[in-house]
């Protein structure tokens, strides 16, 4: 289940980071076929400089995730991602929809009865599957292998790229020597010195390469083919290498390079690299030929041609500058040098213009920006900025629940029920749906904008929620906060509801609950987080936490290596009962051979301790066992229903619970037919023979349940709280591994025989919804 | 050690004098004490050629490079002169030594002081063998 929920973490992400890519790919193309398709209009007007460098903008646009808040390519790929929301808003992941406290869940008549069903046909006809799975998780799944996919591409594309350069000045500087000419070697520092250019550059004399070229980036180098150039020849190659090594030219190539390879899908940024190399001489040789006179060029041009052919055949056209590459460029670099003129005025103007304008462009064409790119600070302040008005919702509190009625849904639309055990929570109450957070301690609630923050930026990272969602549940969690810092927690009870309100003078109130498994630490409101902390805590730390082993030391119990022994004997059975049958802690030892009984008072503090008679240890190992779940012997779990709160129906005759955990192959086939139409990781009650089934595949079968009535008008209220017990005895780990599910027989005779009853189940005291089936 | 150019020993040489290390701006001065003006670039390339071939090593003080000799000058001497002698008379000093004192490139008190020497490091080499 954990790495499930990992997984489902990051393809979210992964999505995220596709539709980014995607869509700075886009945007980036539309800027290179805007550049590509003008070319004619520039090309002999503007500066082969200006050519060269306003790639840098497209780069720039491909690179960099920036944009602005409103974007072309941000609106496209976010109409894209409603469009899918809206017909995928439905189904939740079903661990989310049943295990978190919050819940985002399509509450139609009959529809969960339905999704049974269509479970059912589904099995019958494969089509009809195709529109049963999540389809977000379709998506999911897609973009993940299309995420390997890109990344693969990517990294190959780019490590090719590497090896290819790195063997190609392997092989040049194996046949360079270097040149030991003083004479030239001054003449060449004397370049720099005129040019004033920085840095050291050596020169090294290699003739396998076709034509000088400039390699190194910690030690560049000039590497030429032959020393026996004249002395103009000398001084133009010179200058045209210097040239490029004092613009940084190789860094830019590698910086096209780098993203080719991110982009290596798009065949544009393949055209884009093709003009990038192709200007990058151009725009060189008109740096070098500004400076020179009309005969200076005319040798500059001899220049390049005498170089052609000078060499051997080594040639790297992918990182290193070379003197000229191809003579189909060399023709057009000659053109160039001869048409060679100064910028006028006004092309220096509109050059500055279509800057202007490309750079507009690159911004206006942004990039998808994830949701998760608002900041919790955001989050924070919108309500000042974009609040929703008041007249948009209702808040009524029922108990401690606070049903906040949204869009103009009422009564009808809240939820069948919920049982929060002392916790607060907040229900957020629409026509189609209903979103609950919590639980939250009564101490949380002046804090409870915070609290509510931290929940909603998960889900609003991933994606589970819009950023008005949160801006709406923010302005309310301040109202309530403000309610209770003026210690007015309840002003908005409608108080006509039968429940009995909690004593808001008990700081404990939740405490006091008969079946209390607060293990003190938080709650997070995803399960699976709490799956995964509950895992990894310690069991001793944890009793350690609540002073449990400085109690038992005193009390003659002492722990050795998580082994508990009491006077000197390995205990088997550990109960620790808390005065209203709860437990405070329960371990079981199959390498124990005494069971014991810890009693508490109402100050819960240990006032007996006591053997457990041999049958009802019996009982407990048996039920641990799964063999004697369906005599009548005691479960491990105290029955409560005879103290639970006193409800007006038991004023009559006390109803009667029968609840047993069953494994599969106890059922019937017709149940187990049902079961095996369920979802994992989704809480299921499947009506049978006038019998309820609780099930739920993927949890481990050494859980503790516990029935719980409580009354009201509409009729009694039927809480059935399951609770993972934790243990480090072998026995247990094995169970563990060998029944991964949670099944449980519920059968229910209401005192009144006519009354309705309604079904709640907890799952570490966290109300979770399940879907109703019937075989 | 890899042969090295005549201005490369320049350097060398300008380094060795300065007490085995020195900074760009005492190379420069150094040299142009002796007329030999030099580009920067030249400079630093030729330095950096040093460091390839292992005589020379740099590290930066603040922004500048001190350039210390790994080898010093007589190291360079006598591996120099091994290299010479194995050339040249296929490693028969004998020969190296006969040619030195016909062409008078080796006075004949030269000639006793070095035989003096030799005398001497015999010497030692003898009282010094028991100790190993």
């Amino acid at each position: 289940m954990i790495p499930c929920c990992l997984r489902k973490e990051h393809t979210i992400n992964m999505t995220a980071l596709m539709k980014l890519i995607l869509s700075l790919s886009l945007s980036g193309s539309l800027l290179i076929l805007l550049l590509l398709l003008f070319r004619p209009l520039y090309r002999n007007r503007l500066s082969k400089s200006w050519q060269y460098y306003i790639w840098i903008v497209v780069i720039l646009r491909l690179l960099l995730p920036v944009t602005p808040e409103t974007s072309l390519a941000g609106s496209l790929f976010s109409l894209e991602e409603m469009r899918g929301t809206d017909s995928t808003a439905a189904p939740e992941s079903p661990n989310d929809q049943s295990m978190t406290a919050y819940n985002t869940i399509k509450h139609e008549a009959g529809s969960s009865d339905d999704l049974i069903r269509d479970a059912t046909t589904a099995e019958n006809s494969p089509s009809a599957s195709a529109v049963s799975p999540d389809k977000e998780a379709y998506n999911e799944d897609h973009s993940q292998i299309f995420f390997f996919l890109w990344l693969t591409g990517a990294l190959l594309l780019f490590v090719r790229k590497l090896t290819v350069y790195q063997s190609f000045v392997k092989y040049v500087d194996a046949g360079s020597r270097p040149l030991e000419d003083i004479g030239l070697l001054e003449s060449f520092g004397h370049i720099m010195e005129q040019n004033r250019i920085k840095g050291a550059v050596d020169l090294y004399v290699n003739s396998l390469v076709s034509s000088p070229l400039l390699i190194g980036f910690l030690r560049p180098r000039i590497i030429l083919p032959h020393t026996s150039l004249s002395e103009s020849d000398f001084y133009y190659t010179a200058l045209h290498e210097l040239t490029h090594y004092r613009r940084r030219d190789m860094f830019y190539k590698w910086l096209s390079q780098l993203t080719v390879c991110l982009h290596w899908f798009n065949p544009c940024v393949y055209l884009m690299s093709r003009e990038i190399n192709r200007l990058c001489e151009l725009s060189c040789d008109e740096r070098v030929i500004a400076t020179l006179s009309d005969n200076a060029r005319k040798s500059y041009g001899t220049t390049l041609v005498n170089a052609v052919g000078a060499g051997g055949s080594y040639k790297d056209t992918l990182a290193s500058v070379t003197l000229h590459e191809s003579k189909e460029l060399l023709k057009g670099r000659l053109n160039a040098i001869m048409q060679y003129k100064k910028c006028s005025k006004p092309i220096k103007f509109i050059t500055l213009l279509v800057t202007g304008f490309l750079l507009g462009a690159a911004t206006v064409l942004g990039a998808y920006a994830a949701p998760d790119s608002h900041t919790a600070a955001d989050a924070a302040d919108a309500p000042l900025s974009a609040a929703p008005s008041r007249s948009d919702y209702r808040i009524e509190c029922e108990d401690t629940i606070y049903y906040i009625y949204v869009d103009g849904a009422g009564e009808a639309d809240k939820p069948l029920s919920n049982v929060t055990n002392g916790f607060y929570k907040l229900v957020f109450v629409y026509k189609d749906r209903y979103s609950t957070f919590g639980s939250f301690r009564r101490k949380d609630m002046p804090n409870l904008v915070r609290n509510l923050e931290s929940q909603c930026r998960t889900l609003l990272e991933n994606g589970r929620i819009s950023q008005e969602d949160v801006e709406l549940y923010l302005l309310v969690a301040g109202d309530i906060q403000d309610a209770w810092s003026s210690s007015d927690g309840q002003s908005y009870s409608a108080s006509a509801d039968g429940f009995d309100h909690p004593d808001d003078n008990d700081d404990h109130n939740y405490n006091d609950d008969d079946f209390d498994y607060d293990f003190d630490y938080d709650y997070t409101y995803d399960f699976d987080d709490d799956r995964k902390d509950f895992d990894e805590y310690y069991l001793s730390d944890y009793l350690e936490n609540r002073g449990l082993l400085e109690e038992y030391n005193e009390n003659g119990i002492v722990t050795v290596k998580n082994d508990y022994y009491y006077q000197n004997t390995r205990i088997r059975i550990l109960m620790d009962l808390r005065p209203d049958g709860s437990f405070e802690n329960f371990d079981y030892n199959d390498r124990g051979t005494v069971d014991l009984r810890l009693v508490r008072d109402g100050s819960n503090k240990i006032i007996r301790i006591e053997y457990l008679p041999a049958e009802e240890a019996a009982g407990i190992i048996g039920d641990l066992y799964d063999t004697l779940s369906d005599t009548a012997e005691e479960n491990i779990t105290p029955r409560r229903s005879d103290v639970s709160t006193p409800a007006p129906s038991m004023n009559t005759e006390p109803a009667v619970v029968d609840l047993n955990r069953l494994t599969r192959a106890e059922v019937s086939d017709k149940v187990r037919k049902a079961l095996d139409t369920c979802e994992d990781g989704r809480w299921y009650v499947i009506e049978s023979d006038g019998c309820q089934y609780i099930y739920y595949n993927g949890l481990s079968h050494t859980y503790a349940y516990e029935p719980r009535i409580t009354g009201s008008e509409k009729g009694d209220l039927i809480t059935v709280s399951i609770v993972d017990i934790k243990s480090n005895s072998p026995l247990l780990a094995r169970m563990k591994s060998a029944n991964r599910y949670v099944l449980l027989a519920f059968c229910y005779t209401p005192a009144d025989a006519d009354a309705e009853y309604e079904l709640t189940i907890e799952y570490n005291q966290t109300p979770v919804t399940y879907t109703e089936g019937h075989t | 050690m890899q042969q090295i150019s005549d201005y490369e020993l320049e350097l060398m040489k300008t380094i060795w004098g300065n007490g085995g290390s020195a900074l760009y701006a005492e190379i420069v001065a150094s040299l142009s004490a002796r007329d030999m003006h030099l580009t920067k670039n030249t400079i630093i390339t030729l330095l950096s050629r040093l460091i390839d071939k292992g005589l020379l090593k740099t590290n930066k003080i603040g922004h500048r490079n001190r350039y210390t000799a790994i080898v010093s000058a007589d190291e360079y001497q006598s591996s120099q002169t091994e290299h010479f002698l194995d050339k040249v008379y296929e490693g028969n000093a004998k020969g190296l030594v006969s040619t030195l004192i016909q062409k008078d490139l080796l006075s004949a008190s030269d000639y006793e002081d070095l035989k003096k020497h030799w005398q001497t490091i015999l010497e030692k080499a003898e009282s010094g063998t028991p100790q190993g």
